[in-house]
């Protein structure tokens, strides 16, 4: 540029030498040209006078002006010439087709007015095709584009980050991602060519369209999702120019639908396509004993919010958090994979148990509907193990507990849980109360009457001594008849002293005669009746010793039933 | 005597034997899902003024399964009158009672809440089991005591004393958990936001606002108006119809 400023000015040289007059002249580089050319206008002159640029109205300034001036001195017949070359130059663009002028520029020196010739310029079509487009347009802008603006919760949509130009060169010098929030958010890789560019046509110009980076995102709660802008700092440099582009992304909403009712028990939020598979590592084991159950779900979905497989165990089966494997990939049709969950368990107690069947429920958005999985249900068997007795390792408040229902009541059979009347007030309470005081005062009232009866028996006895008496007397009447004495004096002496017994209530045999007869006196016994009485006794002692032959059996028989007679109405 | 034992044994084993097959039939209906059937037959055995626990506690699953946990609790309170340390019903009166609003706490604390305590550790029918026992017991050894030999008479008499003491004392326990299940001394609010009112009239001014489900203490009554408290100095009245006796 600036040499053909020189070559210009040196043009100008011969004029102001031979002349020496005032030089002012305007020029372009071309006078036909493209419409998505550019060209330079110099106007120049050799004074400093006032100069007054034309009008450039039907052009579009793309550079300029730019004053400068020039210093020349020379030597002509030895006289020193000094020639002062002053010039504005200008970097126009057309507009548009057509023919256009440039204006008279007005230089005024010393008093007079000078003008400079206006300047024709043929502007023709572009020799780049794209420059008939709107040339005020902007030449760069970044956008935020998402593949769909309708998804289900947990359904994934891809967000582009792209930037769209038309400049002749642009490079990224900074940028800024807002964090999005109500979502999940996984970097689409690319691969190793990276996302192709493209042309695109935007408002009737195409723009080259560089993919900056692709995100997958799943939507955490429905309702209305904003994504924020970003913001990206671009050095682009146009035809001429280099400049920093501040740019501002769109922003973006998603509306996020709720997914439908009819949510299955085993659903926890997996949303798209799942296959399940359960696996149990053995099938008898000890009690304290581990065993791995694996479920692996694989599919394409929302992993991310699959944390783990809620299954019921048998209460002596103990387990804990989830050791969990992913193999994820991301790509614009979601997530690709598995996860898979293994659970340690362990049995506390000997016994057979079922576990599983395992059941994880999906939601399919294509199909718009709820699919359960189910696994088969896996029986173990669990032997005493050594350590069983032992307490277990795992402390009760590390259990967790889920109370989510109520306990079932237990089993008629249940003894402990008999329905039952109130024993309290039922009349058999009462009845089993009162036996025992009424035993114990039936057995006083029983006592009290056979200690009565037992005087009865004493006062029948004496009542029937007399009786006694007079049957035992008829035997020794008997043994009279049959002649044989002694027994007739043993039966005498048995029916005498049994009377007297049972009458006085005392044992007579043994006593002295002074007792018996104090005795049978204090009973009211005449004195006559005594002496007989003992004389009778006497008399049956001494022939049981074979010293009475003489004496007349029958006699002392009848002597003996009339005393006794006697004796009866005496005693009392 | 051994045969008073005998009778007592085999008069609590058939006592009230409920018909078990209803019961079977009703267990039936409940695990197929049918509560309201399974409700009405458990509610069949409960005719004539039976009380048992088991079926209380069944009929309590039973109205929590027809979201109906005001009846339920009732039920559940019923049957824990019966068997006070039922670990299963205690659990479900607590988890049914967590969707209720008001968080009092009507069961009796202090002393009186331990000797409450004492009183429940033991099912009612084992407090007057055992008294009618040990004064049979007592009874017995005082009758012997008059026909044996003086030493052995005087341990006979001792220990026959010592079980009527002990006898005696068990029958205030069984008295006073008989006297609390026949006596309708608590009731459940059935119906939410229950205005409790000064005075039993319709006009005086509300004490305080219980909502459904809360256990209350009842503490006097008439035809149409029970005193209540919920277990603090908060006293007032309820209308009857308000409540579950239970």
């Amino acid at each position: 540029m600036k040499s053909i400023k020189y070559i210009f000015l040196l043009l100008l040289l011969p004029q102001q030498l031979l002349a020496q007059s005032v030089q002012f002249a305007a020029r372009v580089s071309r006078n036909s040209l493209g419409v998505d050319e550019n060209f330079q206008l110099e106007i120049a002159t050799n004074t400093d006078g006032k100069v007054t640029l034309p009008d450039l109205s039907s052009f579009r300034i793309i550079g300029g002006p730019n004053r400068s001036s020039f210093s020349s001195t020379s030597f002509s017949n030895g006289q020193r010439i000094q020639v002062n070359t002053y010039s504005w130059t200008y970097w126009l663009m057309p507009v548009k087709e057509g023919e256009f002028t440039i204006g008279a520029a007005k230089l005024i020196f010393e008093g007079k007015e000078y003008t400079t010739d206006p300047i024709k310029i043929k502007v023709g079509k572009a020799k780049d095709p794209s420059f008939y487009q709107d040339n005020s347009r902007q030449q760069i802008f970044i956008s935020l584009r998402t593949n769909r603006s309708k998804v289900y919760e947990g359904e994934p949509v891809v967000v582009s980050y792209t930037v769209n130009n038309r400049l002749m060169r642009a490079s990224i010098e900074d940028h800024e991602f807002p964090n999005q929030t109500g979502c999940w958010m996984q970097i689409i890789d690319p691969g190793q060519k990276g996302w192709p560019s493209y042309t695109e046509k935007s408002e009737g110009m195409d723009y080259q369209v560089t993919i900056f980076k692709k995100e997958i995102l799943y939507p955490n709660s429905f309702g209305t999702l904003k994504l924020k802008p970003y913001k990206m700092k671009i050095l682009g440099q146009d035809r001429f120019f280099t400049k920093q582009f501040d740019l501002n992304s769109n922003s973006a909403s998603l509306e996020v639908l709720p997914l439908p009712q009819g949510k299955p028990e085993s659903f926890s939020g997996a949303v798209g396509k799942f296959k399940m598979e359960a696996s149990i590592n053995k099938t008898e084991l000890k009690t304290n004993d581990g065993i791995d159950l694996t479920v692996k779900i694989s599919g394409n979905g929302n992993f991310m919010f699959i944390d783990k497989i809620s299954f019921t165990l048998p209460s002596d089966i103990e387990t804990y958090d989830p050791e969990i494997k992913e193999k994820l990939s991301y790509s614009e049709s979601g997530t690709n994979g598995s996860k898979e969950f293994r659970y340690l368990l362990i049995p506390r107690k000997k016994g057979k148990y079922t576990i599983g069947p395992i059941r994880f429920s999906y939601f399919d958005p294509e199909k718009k509907q709820y699919f359960t999985l189910e696994s088969d249900a896996f029986p173990i068997t669990v032997l005493k193990g050594e350590n069983e007795d032992q307490p277990s390792m795992v402390q009760s408040s590390e259990v967790e507990i889920i109370d989510q229902d109520i306990r079932h009541y237990p089993s008629y059979s249940n003894d402990s849980f008999q329905p039952d009347h109130l024993f309290f007030g039922s009349k058999l309470f009462y009845f089993l109360l009162l036996t025992g005081p009424m035993a114990y005062m039936l057995v006083i009232f029983i006592g009290r009457k056979s200690s009565l009866s037992e005087e009865e028996i004493i006062s029948n006895k004496q009542k029937k001594a007399s009786k006694f008496a007079i049957q035992q007397l008829e035997s020794a009447r008997k043994a009279l008849d049959k002649g044989d004495n002694s027994t007739f004096y043993a039966e005498l002496w048995k029916a005498l002293n049994g009377y007297l017994s049972n009458k006085l209530l005392i044992e007579i045999s043994g006593m002295t005669k002074e007792n018996i007869r104090s005795v049978m006196e204090k009973k009211g016994a005449g004195a006559i009746e005594i002496e007989a009485f003992l004389r009778v006794i006497e008399l049956c002692e001494l022939a049981r010793f074979g010293m009475a032959q003489s004496i007349n059996g029958i006699e002392i028989y009848h002597e003996t039933l009339s005393l006794i007679d006697q004796l009866e109405s005496q005693l009392k | 005597m051994k045969r008073i034992i005998l009778l007592l044994l085999v008069f609590s084993a058939s006592y009230c034997h409920a018909d078990e097959s209803t019961f079977q039939q009703a267990d039936q209906l409940y695990k197929s899902q049918q509560y309201d059937s399974a409700r009405v037959l458990f509610e069949s055995m409960l005719a004539e003024d039976k009380q048992s626990a088991i079926v209380f506690f069944a009929l309590g699953n039973c109205y929590y399964r027809l979201s109906d946990p005001v009846t339920a609790v009732y039920y559940y309170e019923k049957a824990i009158k019966l068997d006070p340390n039922n670990p299963d019903l205690k659990a479900n009166i607590a988890f049914v009672r967590k969707q209720f609003k008001d968080k009092v706490n009507t069961d009796r604390s202090g002393i009186s809440g331990w000797v409450f305590s004492i009183v429940n550790d033991n099912h009612p029918n084992k407090w007057s089991g055992t008294a009618v026992i040990l004064i049979n017991f007592a009874f017995l050894s005082l009758i012997l005591s008059r026909f044996l030999s003086a030493k052995k008479s005087r341990i006979a008499f001792i220990a026959g004393s010592v079980a009527l003491v002990l006898g005696i004392s068990r029958l205030i326990p069984a008295w006073y958990q008989y006297s609390s299940i026949t006596n309708h001394d608590q009731g459940i609010v059935k119906t939410d936001r229950t205005e409790i009112k000064s005075a039993p009239s319709e006009n005086s001014s509300t004490v305080f606002i219980l909502s459904e489900g809360t256990k209350v203490n009842i503490t006097e009554s008439n035809e149409f108006w029970l005193e209540v408290n919920i277990g603090d100095a908060n006293v007032g009245w309820i209308q009857r119809e308000q409540i579950l006796e239970i």
